[in-house]
């Protein structure tokens, strides 16, 4: 599963094939085409996952659209320590927070979307291992947590916004999370 | 950190792995399409960004930053103007109100300049537009003048608060630059903006000139014009929303 999708990844790009660090930089120096490509390798796979985390989904075209203008606005500030998708992801994510929070009554992830990211996304990180065993065997809640801290990679305050909880309940999960696979796997 | 999410921020430096995509290609079309849409758009001037914040509708933004008595060069001859009656107002001799005469008196006259110039054939670029709208001619007219009158009395107040003296006198411009404004604005809706603030301006001059001459500077701004100006105000204010018609036909005769 993990293989096709790299192939697919890459056998979209163009002939040429510039990686995507030498598109970013291109970005920065104002190549809309260079835009178009990055937006052709990483729109659809940011899109998908963010829909995943809000059922809203005029929401997540607000904030891929804003991702994108990001980074075409923030392309030369781009630090070349990771790679160009965990970049724009962490600008997706968080775009998709912000649209969440502007809303007057915030739509929370609907409950049909959620276990997605758990359903499809942690097993594919954790596979089947013990890990993986481990973290089915957990409340949802908790998993729900887990998954915003450590897959999506946002703070706990973040998470808090994009689960629609109070700060607080993200920290009391995440340690009653951490010392339940304590026990498990010691 | 444990080995579980050690395991999970690993997978997230890569992030593109888990999204196997079911988007319909015509939505991702649409919203590169939009990107672009939005890095082609021309950038708002500021005044309108600042207009937004404070929840004025988008109608009414193009009307007020496309005042021609807002561009800079009318900005930069109304702080001229002010610099001069300052400089005036604190080398006269004297004391109390008569230092700061001369400021009280062309103080007024700033408002009023800017209403003659906020809106009309010839000063306005955006005019024959205005009047061929579906919006009716004379709200565009308030609008513009309004906006006028806030901007230069926010000047003009900053820059009283310069003065060296004249305690509560120092903000006596204030009603007689509303009233003649109005009167300008209720004579607007028969005659020529310009001609109409050229007599009225005249005026206010000379009255300033005979009543400060005859009495003096303290009676001429005391309260008894205070409460006239008040008065002049409020008729022509009634004037004006009264009028609205005769404005509209002014306009499209002009």
């Amino acid at each position: 599963m993990r293989t096709t999708n790299v192939t697919r990844v890459t056998d979209q790009a163009a002939p040429v094939n510039p990686p995507d660090v030498e598109l970013l930089a291109r970005v920065s120096s104002g190549d809309r085409g260079a835009l178009d490509e990055l937006y052709r390798r990483h729109a659809l796979w940011l899109t998908t996952r963010l829909q995943r985390r809000c059922g809203d989904s005029d929401l997540v075209d607000t904030a891929v659209q804003d991702t994108f203008i990001n980074v075409w606005k923030q392309a030369g500030k781009y630090k070349p320590t990771g790679e160009v998708g965990a970049w724009i992801w962490t600008i997706g994510i968080r775009r998709l927070i912000d649209q969440m929070r502007k809303r007057p009554a915030p739509i929370p992830v609907d409950p049909g979307e959620l276990p997605r990211v758990i359903t499809e996304e942690v097993p594919l990180a954790l596979g089947h291992t013990a890990l993986g065993q481990a973290f089915a065997r957990l409340d949802p809640e908790l998993q729900a947590v887990l998954a915003a801290t450590a897959l999506d990679g946002l703070s706990n305050r973040e998470a808090a916004q994009l689960l629609n909880i109070p700060t607080g309940t993200v920290k009391s999960r995440l340690s009653r999370a951490r010392s339940i696979l304590k026990e498990i796997s010691p | 950190m444990n080995d579980l999410e050690q395991q999970l921020a690993q997978a997230a430096t890569r992030p593109q792995l888990f999204g196997a995509g079911d988007i319909e290609p015509t939505r991702m079309a649409e919203n590169l399409h939009s990107v672009h849409a939005e890095l082609d758009a021309p950038r708002e001037p500021r005044l309108a960004r600042v207009l937004r914040r404070f929840g004025v509708p988008d109608l009414t933004i193009p009307l007020v930053t496309a005042t021609p008595a807002l561009r800079r060069s009318w900005f930069v001859a109304v702080a001229i103007a002010i610099l001069f009656s300052l400089s005036v107002a604190s080398n006269n001799t004297g004391a109390g109100v008569d230092r700061i005469a001369v400021f009280l008196t062309l103080a007024p006259l700033v408002p009023l300049l800017g209403v003659a110039l906020a809106f009309g054939k010839g000063v306005d670029p955006t005019h024959d537009l205005v009047v061929a709208a579906p919006r009716d001619t004379f709200t565009v007219f308030l609008i513009r003048a309004l906006t006028v009158l806030t901007a230069s009395s926010a000047i003009l107040i900053l820059s009283s608060l310069l003065l060296p003296e004249g305690g509560a006198f120092r903000i006596a411009w204030l009603l007689p630059a509303v009233a003649i404004s109005a009167v300008t604005l209720a004579a607007s809706t028969r005659f020529d903006p310009r001609r109409a603030a050229a007599v009225i301006g005249s005026a206010w001059l000379v009255v300033v000139i005979i009543v400060a001459g005859a009495a003096s500077s303290s009676a001429m701004f005391g309260l008894a014009t205070q409460i006239s100006s008040l008065v002049a105000a409020a008729l022509a204010g009634w004037y004006v929303v009264s009028g609205r018609e005769r404005f509209e036909m002014a306009q499209v005769d002009r």
